[in-house]
């Protein structure tokens, strides 16, 4: 199932926050977000999730977004928030089955449980008090309760995941270890739509990039292509070099001292 | 790799307890008092129902059913409604310190059905029948009201602040006893009697009229708040993530706003204000359990009738033979319980982002 963005605005008391953005995202390509402060990504990712009232065309699998309601929706689609706050003391086990509202049974719930410890290796942190945890590991459970939710329904192929900076308090090694499990559910088949601030998370792992500036899509396609030197000054405002990674072929973006 | 969801031993042997406890509360509350029962005679009053007892039961008989069973009952409804209320409120604020009386939701519907007496008596008589339906539905509406202004208060683009929401009951709270001042100012003798009693709670009143509206109202409305279960976990994550993940959020806030205000506004209707139930027992519940509502709200019922059964009970023995007002041993108890709470959550609550 693909996602399809036309020609969609979204404007909030007469402020224009997103302005004409035209994209696609295939099933088992992950499109990462990037852009400067404030330029519409955390905006874009929220309308596409169905949190915001916008014009033009969002069309999931080619149904229109604003034609499906909470429950098709989340059939189809689940999103990782930026933050995420819980004022009790839940294991990260019983957080992570929020996410199943629709396994009707135990059995359905533990098979999708297993493949997703398998997946994000997150035995050590089961059982442990969510409250307790620190940002990144927080982080790796809302990540699992998100991947959790797509796996009901019959499997994570063709469906859409939406995360708004899945990694910002995840050290090195969590970060890869996320985006590798990221990877692997896009071989499943499944979409993902990341708003990423590092660039080199972004250059690494996406299959295309979008760069938004002043809510406009001012460059979309393959990592080689728009991560550029000049694109990203442009669109960052800020001095930076860009080398090409030899094992990857990916570039490798640094900036100015 | 050990993947532990669902009810497990503590939970079983907890509901067991809890159920081992009612029940032993029950034989006492039906057994104790100035005339002692013994287990024989309370099977065979029990028993023989509304009709006529044998000669030597007559006395135990008049006991059982005209004092301490509807009082018995009223406890049980009162306890378990405003314990499952108190979870409801929690998740809906997100917040462990809710409570239906510290959120004012309490007194904003005794201001109903204060203004229910005290006006009675400008109705014409033939409502008399009518008022046993008149007080509940009095305290359901002017509870709902004020449970309404307090979300409103205290919720913002979805998220609530606790610091809001207790500001805001102590808005509703004193703006309510205004209003119950007001209405004792305008009250006769007879009904300040009664009046009195709404402010310091009773389950000593309740008559089998009463009871047979109110406790249908609280029983179905608990059935209707004991379906959103799993909703009430995905809602403590915030209303936006629960309806990402598929909750019709709206309907389910909708739902628990006028079914908890219906169990708080019956429970005061025929008991006065009791406060702290809702905070207490939920929370213990949570010490032992955790929070997932599954297993919160059931054991929460069972150990909030238990409870205010057990306090009914040391109300009437402590000073026998005068009794305390069950409100104000709720209170002396829960006051503190609150502020060992407070100063547990300390920590969180002021660096709390």
């Amino acid at each position: 199932m693909s996602l399809h963005v036309q020609q969609l605005s979204v404007s909030v008391s007469g402020a224009e926050l997103l302005k004409n953005i035209n994209f696609t995202c295939e099933a088992g390509q992950l499109l990462a977000l990037c852009g400067a402060n404030g330029a519409g990504k955390s905006t874009l990712l929220k309308t596409l999730a169905g949190e915001r009232d916008y014009s033009g065309s969002i069309r999931l699998g080619g149904v229109e977004l604003a034609y499906l309601d909470a429950a098709e929706q989340a059939r189809l689609r689940a999103v990782m928030p930026q933050q995420c706050d819980l004022n009790f003391a839940f294991s990260n086990l019983e957080v992570i089955e929020l996410g199943l509202l629709f396994c009707r049974t135990q059995q359905e719930k533990n098979k999708v449980l297993t493949k997703l410890c398998e997946l994000f290796q997150l035995d050590e942190l089961l059982d442990k008090n969510y409250m307790l945890c620190s940002g990144g590991q927080k982080q790796r459970v809302q990540l699992a309760r998100v991947v959790a939710q797509i796996f009901q329904c019959g499997g994570p192929e063709g469906k859409l995941l939406l995360l708004d900076e899945a990694s910002s308090a995840m050290d090195l090694a969590i970060t890869q270890k996320a985006y590798r499990g990221l990877r692997k559910l896009c071989s499943l088949g499944v979409g993902i739509v990341s708003v990423v601030h590092d660039l080199n998370v972004a250059a690494l792992y996406a299959d295309t990039v979008a760069l938004l500036s002043n809510g406009s899509l001012s460059h979309f396609g393959e990592p080689a292509k728009i991560l550029t030197k000049q694109n990203v000054e442009q669109v960052f405002c800020a001095e930076v070099q860009v080398l090409c990674a030899p094992e990857s072929g990916r570039p490798q973006i640094y900036s100015a001292f | 790799m050990n993947i532990k969801l669902g009810i497990n031993h503590r939970h079983r042997q907890l509901a067991f307890a809890l159920a081992a406890l009612l029940t032993c509360c029950c034989f006492f509350a039906l057994a104790n008092g100035p005339l002692q029962i013994n287990f024989q005679q309370l099977f065979d009053v029990v028993s023989s129902g509304f009709s006529q007892p044998q000669a030597e039961l007559r006395m135990q008989h008049y006991v059982v059913w005209d004092i301490r069973l509807p009082r018995l009952i009223c406890s049980l409804a009162v306890g378990a409604g405003l314990a499952l209320a108190g979870c409801c409120m929690q998740a809906l604020f997100r917040n462990p310190l809710a409570d239906p009386a510290l959120i004012g939701v309490s007194s904003g519907a005794a201001f109903g059905a204060v203004f229910v007496i005290v006006f009675s008596a400008s109705f014409a008589s033939s409502l008399s029948v009518a008022s046993h339906f008149l007080l509940p539905l009095a305290a359901f509406l002017s509870g709902a009201i004020t449970a309404m202004c307090v979300v409103a208060i205290a919720t913002y683009r979805g998220q609530s602040n606790a610091a809001l929401m207790l500001l805001a009951g102590v808005a509703m709270n004193a703006i309510a006893a205004a209003g119950i001042a007001l209405l004792t100012y305008a009250a006769d003798d007879n009904q300040l009697r009664d009046l009195s009693f709404w402010s310091m709670g009773s389950v000593a009143k309740a008559t089998w009229p009463e009871l047979a509206v109110a406790v249908p109202l609280i029983v179905a409305s608990s059935v209707m708040l004991l379906r959103h279960r799993s909703a009430l976990n995905a809602l403590l994550l915030g209303e936006q993530v629960a309806l990402h993940i598929g909750h019709d959020v709206k309907k389910i806030k909708r739902s628990i706003v006028v079914h908890a205000t219906i169990i708080v506004g019956s429970a005061v209707a025929i008991s006065g204000v009791i406060m702290f139930i809702g905070l207490v027992v939920p929370h213990l519940i949570r010490l032992i359990c955790g929070p997932d509502h599954k297993k919160l709200l059931p054991l929460s019922m069972l150990l909030g009738a238990s409870l205010l059964t057990l306090a009914d009970l040391a109300a009437r023995q402590l000073i026998a033979p005068a009794e305390l007002p069950i409100g104000v041993l709720m209170s002396v108890v829960g006051g503190p319980f609150f502020i060992v709470l407070l100063l547990r959550q300390r920590k969180q609550l002021l660096f709390q982002s």
